[in-house]
């Protein structure tokens, strides 16, 4: 820990609170006057949030969710189907089989790291929760999936994702452009 | 189906982040007690019961819950559980954040949805979630702690940082002529009625919160910053004043105050007795 006013900190803090009541606004607000106006949104909308809950009587939206869930995984398709992959893999400089194996859902999800899904996600463009529901969804079809290794597994088996790029047998430029591909947010 | 997770969740083990003065995050009582409880029960049980979101159910699950089983899903070998629990804690986000038209002004005049915000929301903690896997990811103990306040907190920061400054609201210009000390002393307690059941208190609460977040954005500031004890003006210049905080005058501040209590009245029905 450091001395460093964390905002956001602040913030967590302040959401954590119990009881949130005004006397407690009014002493975040005494200690961080910077924060004034952003501490008071959150009061807001926490309070908001709370007497929410305090009357809800929730029906399930599956209906809502279903749709919007269905689009998602549409859009993360669409996005790998034909052209679109092979551009995709040109543009990267992996290859085809690389993304391939996302589309045909042959890698574990919980076995791929982070960057490299959010990495997917953006060159597909969409949405990180998009892809990963599109991930752990069953393929519709055999799309007909091809390993570049000899062990070639059989069908319907996923592999965690360090096999799966052994299987690719990545060369030393497709492996750089793997790192690249990874480079999301300051972070891989 | 992996049985892992309830069996991990007899070591429950404690949240990492850690306050400015040192202490650690800690999942409230009631939810380390029913994530004790519910270490014995099988899988498929409590996959049925995450799927509850009604609250007045006995057998509801709070999303603190879900959002800790779904970390523990990380040590699993299987996405099998993961698979199962994670589209019921993205359906508890998109519950706690839900769409909803933005209205300028109280008129119908929309200049935008909340569905952006929405998978906004959606979209940082599944990438907190996924950070998670590979590595502890301390911003997500808070939704462990006190979920649907996270997420309203994330709304609310994303709504700040994206939404609003695309979306600028054209000033709103007060009437600043009138003679102030005449005003009617206007609090939100005044509006309380008496004798209200609990339930009653619960709508009333919501429908007041409801009328406040009906307001431009510095008149509801305001009423929270009254509420909280901060006077319009004063003259010692240590003192903060809510003329101060929002960066108004006094006098408009008082306009502003006059104009807020008459919407939050008509919202609220309510006929206030001038005495």
């Amino acid at each position: 820990m450091t001395n460093d006013i964390n905002f956001d900190d602040i913030l967590d803090e302040f959401t954590m609170e119990e009881p949130l009541n005004h006397a407690v606004l009014k002493s975040y607000i005494d200690r961080y006057p910077s924060l004034a106006l952003e501490l008071t949104d959150l009061y807001h909308e926490l309070a908001m949030t709370d007497a929410r809950n305090d009357v809800e009587s929730v029906q399930l939206e599956t209906k809502h969710l279903d749709s919007a869930t269905a689009l998602g995984r549409t859009g993360v398709e669409a996005a790998l189907a034909g052209d679109e992959l092979r551009s995709l893999a040109r543009k990267v400089g992996l290859p085809r089989d690389f993304f391939a194996g996302f589309r045909d859902r042959k890698v574990r999800l919980g076995s791929i790291p982070e960057p490299v899904v959010t990495g997917l996600a953006r060159e597909l463009g969409v949405a990180v929760h998009a892809l990963v529901d599109f991930l752990r969804s069953q393929p519709r079809t055999n799309t007909g999936f091809a390993f570049k290794a000899d062990g070639k597994p059989n069908e319907g088996v996923v592999l965690e994702y360090d096999e799966f790029l052994d299987s690719l047998a990545l060369t030393d430029q497709e492996e750089n452009a793997l790192d690249r591909f990874c480079q999301v947010d300051g972070h891989s | 189906m992996d049985v892992g997770l309830v069996n991990s969740a007899m070591e429950i083990s404690p949240l990492r982040k850690v306050k400015q003065n040192g202490e650690r995050y800690y999942r409230r009582q009631p939810i380390e007690t029913m994530l004790a409880e519910l270490a014995g029960v099988s899988f498929e049980v409590l996959a049925e019961r995450a799927r509850i979101l009604d609250r007045r159910s006995p057998d509801y699950i709070p999303s603190e819950i879900l959002v800790h089983w779904v970390r523990q899903t990380k040590n699993h070998r299987s996405d099998a559980t993961f698979n199962v629990l994670y589209p019921l804690l993205e359906q508890r986000i998109r519950h706690a954040c839900p769409a909803k038209e933005i209205h300028a002004h109280g008129v119908d005049a929309e200049v935008g949805t909340y569905a952006d915000l929405q998978e906004h929301v959606l979209e940082r903690v599944v990438k907190l979630l996924l950070r998670d896997r590979s590595s502890y990811e301390e911003k997500l103990d808070i939704y462990e702690v006190v979920f649907d306040r996270a997420v309203a907190k994330l709304r609310d920061s994303a709504f700040r940082s994206v939404f609003a400054k695309d979306n600028p609201l054209t000033p709103i210009e007060y009437d600043e002529s009138g003679d102030v000390t005449n005003e009617v002393e206007e609090s939100l307690g005044r509006y309380r009625p008496e004798g209200m059941t609990q339930e009653e208190e619960f709508t009333y609460r919501f429908q007041l919160r409801a009328a406040i977040d009906s307001l431009p954005e510095d008149e509801r500031r305001l009423i929270d910053m009254e509420e909280a004890g901060y006077p319009d003006q004063s003259e010692n210049p240590e003192v903060e004043t809510i003329a101060k905080l929002l960066g108004r005058t006094p006098k408009t501040v008082r306009a502003m105050r006059k104009r807020a209590y008459q919407s939050i009245r008509e919202r609220l029905c309510i006929e206030v007795k001038n005495d």
